[in-house]
């Protein structure tokens, strides 16, 4: 039986707790004969973990879905393969579309006489290369970023862009410190990628900022967290309140 | 929960000719609605899902010879009574699960990757990484220029994509099963 859009939002009301018992009672005699139906089931759970673990839901529908189908042990275990497939996702650099390579193979293969040719020019282009390289200073991106307690309104942007060229192999970014956290001995700061925190030793600082930097290859696509740590002279941290939100974008 | 003992091997043999006539449609059969009635329960938030799947069959199996005498329909739609029955609201609601354990998620990491290269083809990791690569609308704009890419419809990327979690999911529990035994091994005295 082919699916239609009903049946989709039928299936996610289901698992967020939103049918009537009637309703209810013919989806599941439904499930248990549709294979459809039931691979929709399947496809839905997946989506409304993404949409639970990114704070997109409802209070109620998260309340729901919290405490029935995540408190599942099959729940838990798919709430966790979705946080790895998150990760897994967001630390893999995004595969070219064209398959230029496996082009250019495919041609040669198609030629043989042309081989030692092209053999000879990746030769030379990877000695140009190398030189290029090595005789090009490596580019840093300053980016100031403001504490998230110094924010001016509620509606401004918690994550600030910062758009990466390729030639960027480094991020200089200044820490902007506020009022409270401006006599400290020294500082540490911790980035947040939302599955790991790496501790960083600031590069230096003065009395209304902080520098950190970051290797480009350090920060793949996507959402971070900067948060400061005073440290006082008597060696006691204090985390400064509030913190440096920004999001990687590679741009060509 | 209500513990009924299991089949003997005669009612299961029974019970799987009830299913059908053909002993591996039967098998098949039996496995389809165990495991749907396993995910029926967990989406209602009981905790031991294949447990009480287990249950309903077990019940289920008690009444095979009367079934086989007088029941007329789908025995899916039985077993479906059942389970009903056997169902109990879990009281009181359990609280919102925290967030995963960094530790669990790292583990799963390691051994997806792993298992994307055993499980999936080259094209296949390619589009389930932009799949799940980008944030909140982001995401939405990417998974909709895949579809286009592909020439698909967006429903159909989604199909494809479970297709592929469908594959990868049992080989990363194994392979977490196998992390934690071997750990078990180093924790222990010798």
């Amino acid at each position: 039986m082919a699916l239609n859009h009903h049946d989709q939002s039928k299936i996610r009301e289901y698992l967020l707790g939103k049918l009537s018992d009637e309703e209810q009672q013919a989806i599941e005699e439904r499930l248990l004969v549709d294979d459809e139906l039931f691979q929709e089931l399947e496809i839905s759970k997946g989506e409304l973990i993404e949409e639970y673990s990114a704070g997109e839901l409802g209070q109620k529908e998260n309340e729901w879905f919290g405490s029935h189908y995540l408190a599942s042990d099959e729940g838990s275990e798919r709430r966790l393969f979705a946080a790895a497939l998150d990760t897994v996702g967001c630390r893999q650099p995004t595969p070219e579309p064209a398959g230029l390579f496996a082009r250019i193979q495919a041609f040669l293969t198609r030629r043989p006489q042309l081989i030692g040719l092209a053999t000879a020019s990746v030769i030379l282009a990877v000695g140009i290369g190398i030189w290029i390289t090595s005789t090009t200073p490596r580019n840093s991106l300053a980016v100031t970023l403001i504490n998230s307690t110094l924010k001016r309104s509620a509606t401004d942007s918690q994550y600030h862009t910062i758009s990466l060229k390729p030639d960027v192999g480094e991020l200089k970014i200044s820490l902007t410190l506020p009022e409270s956290a401006k006599n400290a001995a020294k500082y540490r700061a911790e980035l947040d990628n939302r599955y790991q925190t790496k501790s960083l030793t600031p590069s230096g600082f003065d009395g209304n900022s902080v520098l950190v930097i970051i290797p480009a290859q350090q920060v793949p696509n996507g959402l971070y967290a900067l948060t400061l740590y005073a440290i006082k002279s008597d060696g006691t941290e204090q985390a400064v309140p509030g913190q440096y939100f920004f999001e990687i974008e590679r741009i060509d | 929960m209500k513990i009924t003992q299991p089949p003997d091997l005669e009612a299961f043999d029974k019970l799987l000719t009830w299913l059908d006539p053909d002993r591996e449609k039967a098998g098949e059969k039996y496995q389809k609605l165990h495991l749907r009635l396993s995910r029926i329960f967990a989406a209602k938030g009981c905790c031991q899902a294949e447990d009480l799947a287990d249950e309903t069959v077990n019940v289920v199996a008690r009444k095979i010879d009367w079934l086989i005498e007088n029941y007329v329909g789908d025995p899916a739609l039985y077993f479906f009574g059942v389970a009903k029955k056997i169902y109990q609201p879990p009281r009181p609601l359990p609280n919102p699960p925290p967030p995963p354990d960094k530790t669990e998620i790292e583990r799963r990491c390691s051994c997806l990757d792993k298992c994307l290269n055993l499980v999936t083809s080259s094209d296949e990791r390619e589009v389930l990484l932009r799949y799940h690569q980008k944030e909140k609308g982001e995401k939405i704009r990417e998974r909709k220029q895949i579809a286009k890419e592909l020439g698909i419809s967006i429903n159909a990327l989604r199909i494809r994509i479970w297709h592929v979690h469908a594959r990868l999911r049992p080989c990363v529990q194994e392979c977490v099963q196998q992390l934690e035994a071997g750990n078990a091994l180093v924790g222990q005295d010798i």
